[in-house]
């Protein structure tokens, strides 16, 4: 009576020996170097979307674009407390530029344009104690 | 299993050497398990080639999660089961078995295979695939029962069972002719 450990043994034990031949394996080899050739060739990334899927697409994109707009337009842009002078930016040469006045005075009024000269002043060095906005801006207009 | 993974790494980057590496490192072991589970070597040297082509064609996104022993091993065993299916391969009883035997006595078959592994052959083609297929991946190509339940997509209990049945039917056989 043969036990299953010896019969285990006589598999593992009758194990043959094989050998693959030369044009077996050349065949082998060069037919997976084109197989590997072919799977290297660039593919494009298009972004497929189902004819079905179209229409929803674009809906959703719309409304995210909408509710973004709405968002911007509610929420109130952030350094706006009572006390706070508001200030476009801290370059004296950008503080004097026409865009950052102009984003000043929305947001501040004269006041405001008055005080931002006086900080790029203030930055840039002495200046004549005479000297008014109004002067100043009339001076900028007619260069 | 560091060096089995920078090789993967290497043909997962398109080199030729890698892949050519695996190719000398398994061919034979393949070889020998594709000849022992279809039992004709020109059909089991067309697996060989199917299975190396399509692992070639993986190359750039292979992922490999146990070892590539085993993943060779078992493309080899599926796609045997295959060839075995589309010509209709039953299990055949031990009087075919002994008429095959008796047709196969070619010289140069027995002197490659060997005559312990000619008796094996002889034996195992008498089992169902399945039985087949788990005795020689585990006791030839060292594979546990786990990887192979993962590899055959069944449970662990199943390979189990089909081991048993298999190594049960064998020493039947062989107690049989021993009695002789």
């Amino acid at each position: 009576m043969k036990s299953m450990k010896k019969i285990e043994q006589f598999i593992r034990a009758g194990k043959g020996k094989h050998t693959t031949n030369p044009q077996m394996d050349e065949r082998t080899i060069r037919d997976s170097f084109a197989a590997m050739e072919q799977t290297a060739q660039p593919r494009s990334h298009k972004i497929v979307i189902p004819e079905k899927f179209l229409k929803p697409a674009i809906v959703a994109a719309a409304a995210i674009i909408a509710i973004g707009l709405l968002i911007a337009h509610w929420i109130p842009s952030g350094n706006q407390g009572p006390g706070e002078q508001p200030k476009a930016t801290s370059s004296p040469t950008r503080l004097l530029t026409a865009a950052s006045l102009s984003i000043t005075y929305r947001r501040g009024g004269m006041e405001a344009v008055e005080e931002q000269y006086r900080q790029a002043f203030d930055s840039l060095g002495p200046r004549p104690a005479a000297i008014t906005v109004k002067e100043l801006l009339e001076e900028q207009n007619d260069i | 299993m560091i060096a089995e993974k920078i090789l993967v790494w290497r043909f997962n980057n398109r080199s030729r050497s890698a892949f050519q590496r695996i190719y000398e490192k398994y061919k034979d072991d393949l070889l020998g398990l594709a000849v022992t589970l279809l039992r004709d070597r020109s059909v089991a040297e067309d697996v060989m080639h199917d299975v190396f082509v399509s692992f070639a064609q993986k190359a750039g996104t292979f992922r490999l999660s146990g070892t590539l022993n085993g993943y060779l091993s078992t493309c080899v065993a599926n796609r045997a089961r295959d060839r075995n299916r589309s010509k209709s391969g039953k299990a055949v009883g031990l009087d075919v078995v002994q008429d095959k035997a008796a047709n196969s006595n070619d010289p140069a078959d027995r002197a490659v295979l060997g005559e312990r592994a000619h008796r094996l052959a002889q034996l195992l083609a008498c089992l169902p695939d399945q039985q087949r297929e788990v005795i020689v991946l585990h006791l030839h190509r060292e594979m546990s029962f786990r990887e192979i339940a993962h590899a055959m997509d069944v449970s662990i209990n199943t390979v189990q069972s089909r081991y048993r049945y298999g190594l049960n039917k064998l020493r039947v056989i062989l107690n049989g002719e021993v009695a002789q």
